[in-house]
């Protein structure tokens, strides 16, 4: 009972902020521009490459927010959830690592790549990796029940 | 060594704007005392809808990088069409050990006159790698200027005011948050941002043109 309220919290914070994510990518509009700055600033995509990161991926955070919220198909999309954060923080790290002074754009601009946004980001990892396990036990747990 | 081959546009002009009014909350507007020496607005029109201000330091990589891949082409595209007015500031780090000699022969290049501005600069840049090491700025600003302006800005270099703007600029950065360089600042429509420095060219022209587009 414990691990389900906790699971439902988790639900709630991770799909919060990627909702909020995408939401400051987005509005007020010229976020959006910024928002291909902040990408193109990683220096490790091509510029067309950018300029569709920039405009799909805002739309993909607030989707998968209101997917992991309201926990439709929970282990697919949690598992989406941690791949993807763990693709942000492996950009991130990299160019951190290359001395380049990027603009995280994780959540809203201006905010330059640092290890507490990495710490961060970790840890929202942390929880979409807690509810990707979770998921993914319970469903094989009903199967064997099934069975 | 062929930084003048490498300058962009003979015909690039630089404004020395002590009379320039950008507007907005602009930080030019808070460096009234610099007026004198510091070489402000590089473009052809002081009063572009759009400023960006570049806080850099000679001896830094990401320095050279953006002044190469990215100021270059928006003074030449944009400031020399008179959309877009750049200003450079002096932030040299106490961490390079050459970085405030060339902030000097900069400014005093800047004194003689907009091209030799950009020549100098230029030559700063390109040959960064080298003068980082062996520390010969000199024969470095002397490949890009005639003797007689070499001897001039050696000159001016003496003048203790030249030390003074370039302390200026550093508080100057300082007031506005700087803490690492470069640091880029494109103020239009009455809004200031801070740009990060490894923005790709391509990307900040998207920008650039929105911000112009809604200056109309």
């Amino acid at each position: 009972m414990t691990l389900k309220v906790f699971q439902l919290v988790c639900r709630l914070v991770l799909g919060g902020l990627f909702l909020y994510a995408g939401f400051t990518k987005l509005y007020p509009a010229e976020h959006r521009l910024l928002f291909e700055i902040a990408v193109s600033s990683y220096q490790l995509l091509p510029v067309p490459v950018v300029i569709i990161v920039a405009q799909v991926l805002p739309w993909v955070e607030i989707t998968l927010g209101i997917l992991l919220i309201v926990g439709w198909k929970l282990r697919y999309f949690a598992t989406f959830a941690a791949l993807l954060l763990g693709a942000f923080i492996a950009a991130m790290g990299i160019t951190y690592a290359r001395g380049i002074e990027a603009d995280c754009g994780c959540f809203g601009l201006g905010e330059p790549i640092s290890p507490l946004t990495l710490l961060r980001d970790s840890g929202v990892l942390a929880i979409a990796l807690f509810l990707a396990v979770y998921a993914w036990r319970k469903e094989s747990a009903a199967v064997s029940r099934a069975s | 060594m062929a930084a003048t081959g490498k300058s962009f546009g003979v015909a690039a002009l630089v404004l020395w704007a002590a009379s320039l009014a950008v507007g907005g909350a602009s930080a030019l507007a808070a460096d009234k005392a610099t007026e004198e020496l510091a070489p402000r607005c590089l473009g052809t029109d002081p009063n572009a809808p759009v400023v960006m201000e570049v806080f850099s330091d000679f001896q830094c990589p990401a320095c050279r990088r953006f002044y190469l891949e990215v100021a270059r082409p928006v003074m030449a595209d944009y400031a020399m069409k008179g959309r877009v007015c750049v200003v450079y500031h002096e932030f040299p780090l106490n961490s390079h050990e050459h970085a405030r000699e060339a902030a000097r022969y900069s400014v005093a290049a800047g004194l003689l006159g907009q091209q030799d501005w950009i020549k100098v600069t230029d030559a700063l840049y390109v040959y960064q790698p080298q003068w980082s090491v062996n520390g010969r700025l000199e024969a470095v600003v002397a490949q890009v200027l005639s003797q007689e302006k070499m001897a001039e800005v050696k000159k001016r270099m003496e003048d203790p005011k030249l030390e003074t703007q370039i302390d200026r600029e550093i508080a100057l950065g300082r007031q506005l948050g700087v803490r690492a360089t470069p640091t880029v600042f494109i103020q239009a429509n009455g809004k200031t941002e801070r740009i990060p420095p490894g923005v790709q060219y391509p990307i900040l022209r998207r920008y650039l043109d929105t911000l112009l587009a809604q200056a109309q």
